[in-house]
């Protein structure tokens, strides 16, 4: 279990104040060498949690909608590449269940969260991911059908 | 002067209480005042036995001696950055005294030393943040009051803020927290003040 100083304690919380600053510490944290060390708090502070993966909102012109780019995707490709990289075949599954939970997470419609910036950059992790990791995992392929698809 | 509202008098009743608070007490409230990290950094008021809503009900808690002063802000590991053996009551002086704009209300000549401790030892605050403590003088003492000027301003980087007390004692306090409240009111920091934090926090 990493530990982590007080300040560094005190920074991810500021990130789960709001989507806004959980983006300025991504990007915070992806500027620094050590950013792998932060992978464990940020994922037990939630800031991997699907409800986070935002949906649609109504654009600025009536009749359309944006999709919002959920600010934990580059950490969390980088974090795949270094699993890749270095064969961590453990950050790689914890990597995998990010992905797995984000996947098959479902609205009270029971539809998944349409965000296809999502799905894109999931696609992408999965690449970078070991091999072995992609293929043991019990990930159901209809949960990551329309990550596949792009929406 | 205007009539006292009830919520400005009962700032004054915390900030004139506070005066009377054990040092713990009176530097946590002064945290809380100046929207310090303080739910951030929570780990230091439990520490030292002081929740937020202790702090909040101004509850005074046992007296704090030198010897506990010393051993929370030993200077051995003042700029650990190791979460093993870091002293996380000088992670928060440190943050507090660099980043946050600090008023000491109720420090009385008796505990000069340890505010001396704390300041001089301790790091100073960095471009418009700075400190000032507030104390009470009589107009006979106005040697004193220079004296004490200078020895803030110099030893402990502070800016001392007197009031009278000639008329009404301790209770101009009151007063002085009204004023302060009416020309300060709490507001919620800026999303660029969060970012700054941020980026202070992890550098």
């Amino acid at each position: 279990m990493t530990v982590l100083t007080i300040n560094e304690r005190a920074f991810i919380d500021k990130m789960k104040e709001s989507e806004e600053l959980a983006r300025h510490g991504f990007s915070l944290l992806l500027k620094r060498p050590d950013f792998l060390r932060f992978f464990e708090p940020l994922r037990d502070a939630g800031l991997f949690a699907p409800e986070r993966n935002p949906g649609p909102e109504p654009a600025p012109e009536q009749g359309y909608v944006r999709i919002p780019y959920w600010s934990a995707l580059d950490y969390l490709v980088e974090i795949a590449k270094q699993a890749g990289t270095t064969n961590d075949l453990a950050l790689a599954n914890q990597v995998m269940e990010i992905v797995r939970t984000v996947s098959q997470w479902r609205e009270t419609d029971g539809q998944p969260r349409q965000n296809y910036q999502t799905a894109r950059r999931f696609t992408e992790i999965l690449g970078h991911l070991p091999r072995s990791v992609r293929d043991e995992s019990r990930l159901h392929s209809k949960s990551l059908s329309w990550a596949c698809r792009g929406q | 002067m205007p009539p006292k509202s009830s919520s400005a008098r009962s700032r004054g009743v915390h900030g004139f209480e506070a005066a009377r608070a054990s040092h713990f007490t009176r530097l946590a409230l002064s945290c809380c005042t100046a929207q310090s990290p303080l739910r951030c950094v929570g780990g230091w008021l439990i520490d030292a036995q002081v929740s937020t809503a202790e702090c909040g009900d101004l509850k005074v808690v046992s007296p704090v001696e030198t010897s506990d002063y010393i051993s929370r802000y030993a200077a051995y590991n003042r700029s650990s950055n190791d979460p093993q053996t870091e002293n996380p009551v000088l992670t928060f002086l440190s943050f507090l005294f660099q980043h946050r704009t600090v008023l000491f209300i109720g420090y009385g000549l008796e505990e000069l030393e340890i505010l001396e401790y704390v300041l001089t030892k301790g790091p100073r605050g960095t471009g418009e943040v700075r400190h000032y403590i507030l104390q009470g003088y009589f107009s006979h003492q106005e040697t004193l009051l220079r004296n004490m000027d200078a020895y803030y301003r110099n030893e402990c980087g502070i800016e001392l803020v007197p009031f009278r007390r000639d008329e009404k004692d301790w209770e101009q306090l009151l007063d002085v927290i009204e004023a302060f409240a009416d020309g300060m009111p709490a507001s919620n920091p800026l999303v660029q003040q969060e970012m700054q934090d941020m980026e202070n926090l992890l550098p």
